[in-house]
C-alpha cells in the first residue's frame, strides 16, 4: 500500500493503518532500533511504541515521507532508551562508538538554553546537502541509523578502513563548519 | 555541544533524507559500454592505431545541433550545483585521432595531478575519492600541450576520462549527434548521455577561460544521479576555480611514434 494510503487510514481513525504500517516499515524501523538499543526485547517494545506514537500523532500532522518520520520517532524512542539503560550499566554498542565518533565535532560543553535547536538542524541540513550523495548516505547510515562501519563497508563494496577514513574526513568538515557557524567555539 | 545533542539535532535534520538510502553494491562488469566510454583514452595512448590525417580539436561552433538550452537554477540558488541537462546520444560517427607530428608524450605522475587537481580535499569535494588517478600529457613539437587526460578508475563499471586542451574543445575518437546545450555562469555546456542495460554514460565538454575540457563519467546502471552530479561537481569546480594546464611541464616526455592511417568513419544510428 503506498504512503497516501495508508495515511487515509490514519486520517479516517482505521486501526488497519497501524497493521498496514508495520507490514510495510516494520522491518525499517525494527533495524534502526536494534542497531542503536542491539536487544531483540528492547527493538520489538521500541517498535511497538513508534506505532503508538504515529497513531496519537497523525492527525493533525500529515508527515510526508511516512518512513522519515517514522524513522525519525523510532530513532528517539531507542535513543532515549539507551540513554536510560546506559544510566544503569546496560547498553553500549555501535551507539557508544557512533557517539564517541560524533565527540570529534564537538566541544562536549552543555550548550543548554543558547543552542537554538533550529537553527543547528537547519545548519546540519546545510551541511549534509553539500556533501556528495555516496558519502551522505555513508554520514547517514553511521550517524543517523547508527549502522556498523563494516555493514556499511560491505554495502559500498569498500574497505572497513576506506569508510572510517571517509568518515573521519566527514567528521573533521563537520567540526568546522560548525566553528565557523558559531554553534561551537 | 554534547554529543547527545548533536546525535539528537541529527536525527531531525535528516529524517528526510533516510527514504532516499539506496541499498546497492558496486558490483564489478565490464561491458561494451564502458569500452566505448573509453575509446578518447585508447585512441590516443594507443595512437599507433590512428591516422595522421586528422580531425583536430573540435571548435564548439562545430559541434552537432544543439537541443534547446537546458533549465538551470545553479545562479538561484547559492551553492547548489549547477543542473544540466543531457540530450541523448541518437548517432555517433567515428573521426580519426591522432597527435600532431614531432609531438611528445609523458605520463602524469602524482605530483602533477595534485598540482592539476588539488589535494584529497579537492578531490573529496569532486567525489573522486576512491578512483585511482593515471594519466598522460601529449605535447606538440614546440612544447605546448596538445592534448591532456587524465582518468579515474574505481571498477569496470565505475571510471571517468577528463580530457583538456588549450583555448578549443579536446580532440575526440568519436562524434555524437544529440547533445544539449546548457548555459552555466555564461558558458555554454554540451552535455550528452547514454543508458543501456549494461551501464550509462554523461559527457561533457565546455570551454572555460582558456581550457578546453571534456568529462566522460560511465556508470553502472541507475547510478544516473551520483553520476550526474558527480559531472555537476566538476562543472562547477572547473568553472569557478579552473584547471591551470601550465603546472604541467614536458620535461622527461619521449616521442610519440607515427601512426598508420585511418578513415574517418560514416555517421551511424545508435539503437
Amino acid at each position: 500500500m503506498d504512503d497516501s494510503a495508508i495515511l487515509r487510514l490514519y486520517l479516517a481513525r482505521d486501526e488497519a493503518a497501524l497493521d498496514e504500517t508495520a507490514r510495510k516499515y516494520g522491518a525499517y524501523c525494527a533495524a534502526i532500533a536494534r542497531n542503536i538499543l542491539g536487544s531483540p526485547e528492547d527493538t520489538e517494545e521500541c517498535v511497538n511504541d513508534t506505532w503508538l506514537r504515529a497513531w496519537n500523532a497523525i492527525p493533525p500532522q500529515r508527515p510526508s515521507p511516512l518512513a522519515g518520520f517514522l524513522g525519525a520517532i523510532t530513532r528517539n524512542l531507542a535513543f532515549d532508551r539507551w540513554q536510560r539503560e546506559r544510566a544503569g550499566k546496560r547498553g553500549g554498542g555501535q551507539t557508544a562508538l557512533a557517539l564517541e565518533e560524533l565527540a570529534e565535532c564537538v566541544s562536549g560543553q552543555d550548550a543548554g538554553g543558547d543552542l537554538s535547536l533550529q537553527e543547528l538542524q537547519a545548519a546540519l541540513r546545510a551541511f549534509l546537502d553539500g556533501l556528495p550523495s555516496d558519502r551522505r548516505e555513508i554520514f547517514l547510515r553511521r550517524y543517523w541509523c547508527v549502522e556498523p562501519v563494516g555493514e556499511i563497508a560491505r554495502r559500498f563494496g569498500r574497505t572497513e578502513n576506506q569508510i572510517s577514513t571517509l568518515l573521519y574526513r566527514i567528521r573533521k568538515k563537520l567540526r568546522l563548519y560548525l566553528t565557523e557557524r558559531g554553534f561551537e567555539p | 555541544m554534547t554529543r547527545e545533542q548533536l546525535f539528537q539535532a541529527l536525527g531531525e535534520a535528516a529524517a528526510a533524507d533516510i527514504p532516499g538510502l539506496s541499498s546497492s553494491v558496486r558490483p564489478i562488469r565490464r561491458g561494451r559500454w564502458g569500452m566505448l566510454a573509453a575509446c578518447a583514452a585508447l585512441a590516443v595512448t594507443a595512437a599507433a592505431l590512428w591516422s595522421p590525417h586528422v580531425a583536430g580539436p573540435i571548435p564548439a561552433t562545430e559541434l552537432p545541433p544543439a537541443a534547446p538550452p537546458g533549465i538551470l537554477e545553479a545562479e538561484d540558488v547559492p551553492g547548489s550545483l549547477p543542473a544540466l541537462r543531457y540530450g541523448q546520444i541518437e548517432m555517433e560517427a567515428d573521426l580519426s585521432l591522432a597527435p600532431p607530428e614531432g609531438g611528445l608524450r609523458c605520463s602524469l605522475t602524482q605530483a602533477d595531478i595534485t598540482a592539476l587537481i588539488g589535494d584529497e580535499e579537492t578531490l573529496d569535494s569532486l567525489d573522486w575519492t576512491g578512483y585511482t588517478l593515471e594519466g598522460s600529457v601529449i605535447f606538440r613539437p614546440d612544447g605546448t600541450i596538445w592534448m591532456l587526460l587524465l582518468y579515474g578508475t574505481r571498477g569496470p563499471l565505475d571510471h571517468f576520462e577528463l580530457t583538456l586542451s588549450p583555448d578549443e574543445l579536446p580532440p575526440t575518437c568519436v562524434l555524437y549527434g544529440g547533445s544539449a546545450v546548457n548555459q552555466v555562469e555564461g558558458v555554454e555546456v554540451y552535455a550528452e548521455r547514454y543508458d543501456s542495460g549494461l551501464g550509462l554514460s554523461r559527457r561533457i565538454s565546455f570551454l572555460s577561460e582558456g581550457v578546453g575540457y571534456r568529462f566522460a563519467l560511465t556508470g553502472e546502471s541507475g547510478t544516473a544521479g551520483i553520476t550526474e552530479e558527480r559531472a555537476s561537481r566538476f562543472l562547477q569546480y572547473a568553472l569557478r576555480e579552473g584547471l591551470d594546464l601550465s603546472a604541467v611541464s614536458s620535461e622527461g616526455s619521449t616521442p610519440i611514434e607515427p601512426p598508420p592511417s585511418c578513415e574517418v568513419g560514416e555517421p551511424r544510428r545508435i539503437n
